[in-house]
């Protein structure tokens, strides 16, 4: 996509007019000053709110105070109830929030505050209060009439939530269902009483379950009364679902923030803390390492498998780590209690991988010093300790990659962290505790 | 309660709790079916609701369910389902079951035309049950036609309209169509909307429908005929299995599928081994340098830090570089570039920060060097070289295997690191005894 702003106001425009708001979004942040003008008078009023949606909140503020008030109010009036809550919550600035509010209608200014009482992490907090709801004694006829005439632009119709005097939903019918229905009918009939939606406290997960589960576009979120308080549509729930497998990929890779476009400096930025804290908490693993000074000067072949312990350890979390992240994802179990059979299962699979390494390895040690001596101990007896320090170094880095992510996430942290340098320096002096523990005593007393 | 009901209710009843359960409902149900009660489900169940059960199924299992059915049942379970949904089962069975329900199947059906898409391309997620019209057709008849078909059809959110020659021009959104008034020609109402062709990498389609929010998806051919559309339930479901697929990659895990505890324990178990193996060179090269350590034992206390570090700086790279594979971007010198130079001021800094750190310490603990300023300089320097060498590997070994026609996810975070430890030795252990071999 290229936009040339060399253009004539007319020519611009019509090129304008054939890019995504997306792309529009895209293109926004990297524009001159005067370009930036030109491009949002250019363009109509639904076209600037849906890229307005696209651009970072920084870019948002910049833009709207490009406007005139009467525009600014018009731009706003066109944001969905969801995207207009997230901008006026990401706004740091209190003074600018105040003035963004007063531009609201009373109404509306109500209904995001609403939403924005609502935990980040909960279904409520992206919904949208723009649906549409029918009367259960409607006609088919009148039905589709009431579709046709009073829904605007903004709201969502592809489903019809069907509703009784007391406000409650009790179905839905899909906008299909209602179009090749025989218009004498009664919608009674052909609603569906069968429906998918979550509650007001769901969490986004729950959400997005309930919607791949049913291959759903959208569902509808009640409050503990049954009655609809907006919907969550299908398109914000792929965009969180986005948003926390990047993070948890990015996490897992210690990363943060990562976009292909990043520069070298701002990659650098980006990573340094963490390398710095394992940099720092390896201080720790030293400290723990010279307390066996004399068992290391002693004992020198030891030194030879340190690296494969160290590795082999972190190898097996790493994997037990990654399932239980996944299980998050999956909703394989739930967030709140303990997952037991999953936590059984992984224990289980550390315990018969560790022993089988821990195997492998005394083979291989023995095998290498019978080769290749090194000190003055027996091969056999380095190789029992090594046998041993794999095995219990290996079965309790695999435990705590199933049980850190799920205690965390109990306890309302964020289960990622778990794939931390933290983690990695606790597995690591454990590991050599347990290794140059059991040589102290085999060899030194 | 469909257990209960499969051994002692009526037939009505049965048939009425079927009829009455979400088909995704039934999918998990049926699992906790012994053999005798899934008999009896099979004989209440009418055949559009069964295609519609297994669909929801994980494919695997969905394709062992088909093939207990004979062939003619099984082609027309098979031609009730959505056919990208029958097409996946179809890729799970047995290559001789295969063959036999294509053939039955014949060379027309939607189902077969779909098998010809490689697994990552668009076409084989896309589903040709769309409403289209003709854009000289008038508002009317489109309507017309659009009820009549809406029962066969995916959605009828969407219209797509074409010219005479089947070329794709542009969607009217079902609540236009209602909105407008008759007379009116279709055309009018017409919307531009991105498109993807069939063979596009499945990776870039979902990118622009979340990018764009689009619902259903418009699927040209190189020509721009319009084949299908791509539905935005299936879209989730696809990047769901992707984010897994490179999650599980980048954890040196093999597929995550559900199975007993001693299978998955064997399934993991050969890339714990292999790593293992890999780990063998690190004993070789670390007894290599005996004599040195020997004499300057204060190295070894330092050793964790530059492999740690060495195999985090490797992790951050890989992971950036497979997942820049995976949706296939362009640009892949130029990150590489980017990569190598972070890696150099990371490398940089980090060094420093570890000269400083080891300085203190042997400060500190006197009893293990009498030469404690120039062993900070080993450790910084050997890390700031580590830390270099670190993303150089970590794009080559993806590349390299890419190259070779293996994939390139091989190169797991754990097999990278393992790979990097053996060069940061001969870096750390090297250095150290041209810089303190004298002592």
């Amino acid at each position: 996509m290229r936009i040339n702003f060399k253009h004539s106001d007319e020519s611009l425009k019509k090129q304008l007019k054939k890019t995504h708001p997306f792309d529009l979004a895209e293109l926004y942040p990297i524009l001159s000053d005067d370009d930036k003008t030109r491009m949002i008078n250019l363009i109509d009023a639904s076209k600037r709110a849906d890229m307005f949606v696209e651009l970072d909140i920084d870019d948002q503020i910049e833009l709207i105070h490009l406007l005139d008030l009467n525009e600014q109010k018009g731009l706003l009036r066109q944001l969905e109830s969801d995207d207009l809550k997230e901008f006026i919550s990401d706004i740091e600035d209190q003074n600018i929030q105040k003035e963004m509010i007063s531009l609201l209608s009373k109404v509306r200014a109500k209904s995001i505050e609403l939403l924005m009482q609502y935990d980040e992490d909960l279904a409520a907090s992206i919904m949208s209060t723009e649906f549409l709801t029918i009367h259960q004694d409607m006609t088919i006829k009148e039905a589709t009439n009431e579709v046709i005439t009073t829904s605007k632009d903004s709201d969502y119709i592809d489903t019809i939530f069907v509703i009784d005097q007391d406000k409650k939903v009790v179905g839905v019918v899909d906008l299909k269902d209602l179009i090749i229905a025989r218009p004498n009918k009664e919608l009674k009939d052909i609603m569906n009483e069968e429906f998918q939606f979550v509650y007001e406290d769901a969490t986004i997960e729950q959400a997005i379950q309930t919607v791949r589960d049913y291959d759903r576009n959208a569902i509808p979120v009640l409050d503990r009364e049954d009655k609809m308080i907006g919907i969550v549509t299908g398109d914000d729930l792929f965009d969180e679902m986005i948003e926390s497998h990047e993070y948890d990929y990015q996490k897992m890779a210690l990363l943060k923030d990562h976009e292909s476009t990043s520069t070298a400096i701002t990659r650098s930025k980006q990573r340094l803390p963490w390398l710095m804290i394992a940099v720092v908490l390896n201080l720790l693993i030293a400290s723990f390492l010279s307390i066996f000074e004399a068992t290391l000067a002693q004992v020198t072949a030891l030194v030879l498998f340190q690296p494969l312990i160290l590795g082999m350890a972190g190898n097996i979390g790493t994997q037990s780590l990654a399932v239980t992240i996944l299980g998050f994802h999956l909703e394989a179990f739930d967030a709140k209690e303990m997952p037991k059979q999953h936590v059984v299962k992984e224990v289980f699979i550390g315990l018969m991988n560790s022993f089988i390494l821990g195997v492998l390895s005394f083979g291989f040690s023995f095998t290498f010093l019978t080769l290749i001596p090194t000190g003055n101990q027996q091969a056999i007896d380095i190789a029992w300790v090594v046998f041993i320090a794999v095995f219990s170094s290996m079965f309790i880095s695999a435990c705590m990659g199933v049980l850190i992510p799920i205690i965390l996430k109990k306890y309302g942290s964020d289960p990622a962290v778990a794939s931390g340098p933290i983690m990695t320096t606790i597995n690591d002096v454990v590991a050599l505790v347990i290794y140059f523990g059991v040589a102290t005593i085999a060899f030194l007393s | 309660m469909l257990k209960e009901l499969l051994l002692n209710g009526q037939k009505k009843e049965i048939e009425n709790y079927i009829k009455e359960t979400h088909a995704h409902d039934l999918s998990e149900i049926f699992f906790e079916l012994t053999d005798h009660e899934k008999e009896q489900f099979y004989k209440h169940i009418q055949d559009e609701k069964l295609a519609e059960v297994v669909s929801y199924m994980e494919t695997e299992q969905a394709a062992i369910i088909l093939a207990e059915f004979d062939l003619e049942k099984q082609k027309r379970l098979v031609e009730m389902m959505e056919p990208d949904d029958a097409a996946d089962i179809i890729l799970e069975l047995e290559e001789e079951e295969q063959d036999e329900l294509v053939e039955a199947l014949g060379e027309e059906s939607d189902v077969v035309q779909l098998l010809s898409y490689d697994e990552d391309e668009t076409g084989s997620a896309m589903t040709n049950l769309i409403v289209t019209a003709n854009q000289d057709e008038d508002i009317k008849t489109v309507t017309k036609k659009m009820i009549k078909e809406a029962a066969d059809v995916e959605s009828i959110n969407t219209i797509f309209i074409v010219d005479d020659e089947q070329h794709y021009l542009g969607v009217v959104p079902l609540k236009k169509l209602l909105k407008a008034q008759a007379p009116m020609e279709i055309k009018e109402l017409i919307e531009k909307r991105a498109f993807v062709y069939d063979h596009d990498p499945i990776t870039e389609t979902l990118d622009k429908i979340s990018n764009y929010d689009i619902y259903e998806m418009p699927v040209l051919d190189d020509e721009h005929h319009l084949l299908g559309m791509i539905t935005f339930d299936d879209a989730l479901d696809i990047y769901q299995e992707e984010a897994q697929e490179d999650f599980e990659r980048l954890a040196a895990l093999p597929e995550t599928i559900d199975r007993s505890i001693v299978q998955t324990a064997i399934h993991r178990l050969p890339w714990l081994v292999v790593l293992l193996l890999i780990s063998i060179p690190i004993a070789i090269v670390t007894s290599l340098y005996e004599e040195t350590l020997a004499m300057v034992a204060i190295l070894i206390v330092f050793q964790p830090l530059i492999l740690d570090s060495a195999g985090n700086v490797a992790t951050q790279t890989l992971a950036v570089t497979l997942k820049m594979f995976s949706t296939n971007e362009k640009g892949f010198a130029k990150n590489a570039r980017r990569e190598i130079i972070t890696g150099m001021i990371n490398g940089f800094v980090i060094g420093i920060i570890a000269f400083v750190m080891t300085l203190i310490f042997a400060y500190l603990n006197t009893s293990l060097t009498q030469e404690p300023l120039l062993i900070s300089f080993v450790v910084g320097i050997s890390l700031w070289l580590t830390v270099i060498t670190a993303p150089v590997v970590a794009i080559l070994i993806p590349l390299i295997l890419k190259t070779l026609k293996f994939d390139p996810a091989v190169a797991s975070g754990p097999f990278i690191t393992t790979v990097i430890d053996v060069a940061a030795l001969f870096i750390y252990f090297g250095l150290a005894t041209m810089m303190l071999g004298g002592i």
